[in-house]
C-alpha cells in the first residue's frame, strides 16, 4: 500500500508527459471530483478539462474558471451544461466531445448523491424542470 | 406526481451507474486512441459482498429494497461487474480502468442530499458532521490520493512508475482488468466476494446494464 509520502512525493514527481491533457470530468462542479481537477491544475501544465454540470451549478462554476485562470494559465476548462441524470443528454455531450477531440485522457467520474431523504424523484433544487 | 427521470430511472441510480457507463462506452474509440487512456469511477470498490445483491431487483423497486446503503450497496456492485467487463475486452486493454473509494470525505454531500423543508440539514450538522469528522481524510489528502489515481503507473497503464507500487486487478494481474482502489489508495482484490458476485449476477447486471444505455450507447 502507498503511504502518504509515497503518494506526495509521486505526484510531485510528475510532467506533462505523465499527465492527462484533455480530460472530462462528470461531476466536477464540487465534491472530489472538484478537487481532483484543482489538483490536476495545479501541476502547471498545459490541460482542457471538460466540466459537465447542471444550469444552477454554472455561476459557481465561473467563479471557479476564474481563479482557476491566475493558478495555471496554460489550462482551458471547458463548460458542458447538461441534465446528467438523463442518459439521452449524456449521449449527446459525448457527441459533441467526439466532435472536437479525437482523444480522451481522462474520464473521471464521481457524480452522485447521498439520497438522504429518501428515495426522491428529482435532484435537490430542480424541481420545477422534472415534474 | 413526479416520476423518476423522464427516462424512468431513479435519479441517483441515474447518476452512480447508468450515464457513467454511458460515458465510459460511447467514448472508447477516443480512449483507445489516447496513449495513456484512464476511466475512473468513484463509488464504492471492494465492499462487494455477493449475498447483499438481489439479482431479481437490480432497479430496487421491491417494497423496502431501497434504502440509502442498499442503493449504495447495489450501485458500487454493478459498477464493479460492468466495468470490470469493459476493461478485460482485449480492446481496452490500453486503458486503465479503476473503480475507487473515497472513504469519508466532508465534501458537503451530507447536507446536500435531504429533500426540502427538512430536519436533516439540522441533524447533519448537530449530530452526524461531528461523528464524520472523527474518521474524515482532509479535502487535501483526498485531492492528493485521487491526482495518485488519476497518474499513478501503481495501477496499470503508461502512468508515472518508480516508487515500487504495484497494483493487482480483480483478477491479481497488472493490467487488463479492472483495479479496485481503496480510500488509502491500495488495490483490493476481493477475490472470494469477485467469483461469488461474478457468478451469482454478472451475465444479469451486464444484460440488464446494456438494456438502460444499450440506446444511447
Amino acid at each position: 500500500m502507498p503511504n502518504l509520502p509515497t503518494i506526495l512525493s509521486s505526484n510531485t514527481s510528475l510532467t506533462p508527459s505523465t499527465t492527462p491533457r484533455t480530460a472530462i470530468f462528470l461531476g466536477g462542479t464540487a465534491g472530489i471530483g472538484k478537487l481532483t481537477l484543482i489538483a490536476l491544475i495545479k501541476l502547471g501544465f498545459e490541460c482542457k478539462a471538460y466540466v459537465i454540470g447542471r444550469k444552477a451549478s454554472f455561476p459557481a462554476f465561473q467563479t471557479f474558471a476564474e481563479e482557476m485562470k491566475s493558478v495555471n494559465a496554460k489550462a482551458t476548462l471547458v463548460w458542458v451544461e447538461a441534465e446528467v441524470s438523463l442518459l439521452a443528454e449524456a449521449k449527446r455531450v459525448c457527441g459533441m466531445i467526439k466532435e472536437r477531440d479525437m482523444k480522451v485522457d481522462l474520464l473521471f467520474m464521481s457524480t452522485g448523491f447521498a439520497p438522504l431523504g429518501g428515495r426522491r424523484s428529482e435532484l435537490p433544487f430542480q424541481c420545477e424542470e422534472n415534474c | 406526481m413526479c416520476g423518476d427521470t423522464t427516462e424512468g430511472l431513479d435519479v441517483s441510480h441515474a447518476l452512480e451507474l447508468y450515464t457513467r457507463v454511458t460515458f465510459a462506452q460511447n467514448l472508447l474509440p477516443e480512449l483507445r486512441a489516447s496513449p495513456a487512456a484512464r476511466v475512473i469511477s468513484v463509488m464504492a470498490a471492494g465492499m462487494e459482498n455477493a449475498r447483499l445483491l438481489d439479482v431479481n431487483d437490480l432497479k430496487l423497486e421491491k417494497p423496502g429494497a431501497w434504502f440509502v446503503a442498499g442503493t449504495q450497496f447495489h450501485m458500487g456492485m454493478m459498477n464493479t461487474l460492468v466495468l470490470e467487463k469493459l476493461a478485460e475486452e482485449p480492446e481496452n486493454a490500453g486503458i486503465v480502468f479503476i473503480h475507487s473509494h473515497p472513504g469519508i470525505v466532508r465534501t458537503g454531500n451530507l447536507f446536500r442530499g435531504w429533500g426540502e423543508d427538512s430536519w436533516g440539514p439540522w441533524l447533519s450538522a448537530t449530530f452526524f458532521d461531528p461523528i464524520l469528522r472523527l474518521f474524515a481524510i482532509s479535502l487535501e489528502e483526498s485531492a492528493e490520493r485521487y491526482l495518485y489515481q488519476v497518474t499513478s503507473g501503481a495501477f496499470g497503464g503508461k502512468g508515472l512508475r518508480g516508487d515500487g507500487v504495484e497494483g493487482k486487478t480483480t483478477r491479481g494481474k497488472e493490467s487488463g482488468g479492472l483495479f479496485l482502489v481503496s480510500k488509502k489508495c491500495n488495490t483490493v482484490a476481493n477475490e472470494g466476494e469477485m467469483i461469488k458476485l461474478r457468478a451469482k449476477a454478472g451475465d444479469v447486471v451486464w444484460e440488464t446494464v446494456q438494456g438502460i444505455v444499450g440506446p444511447y450507447s
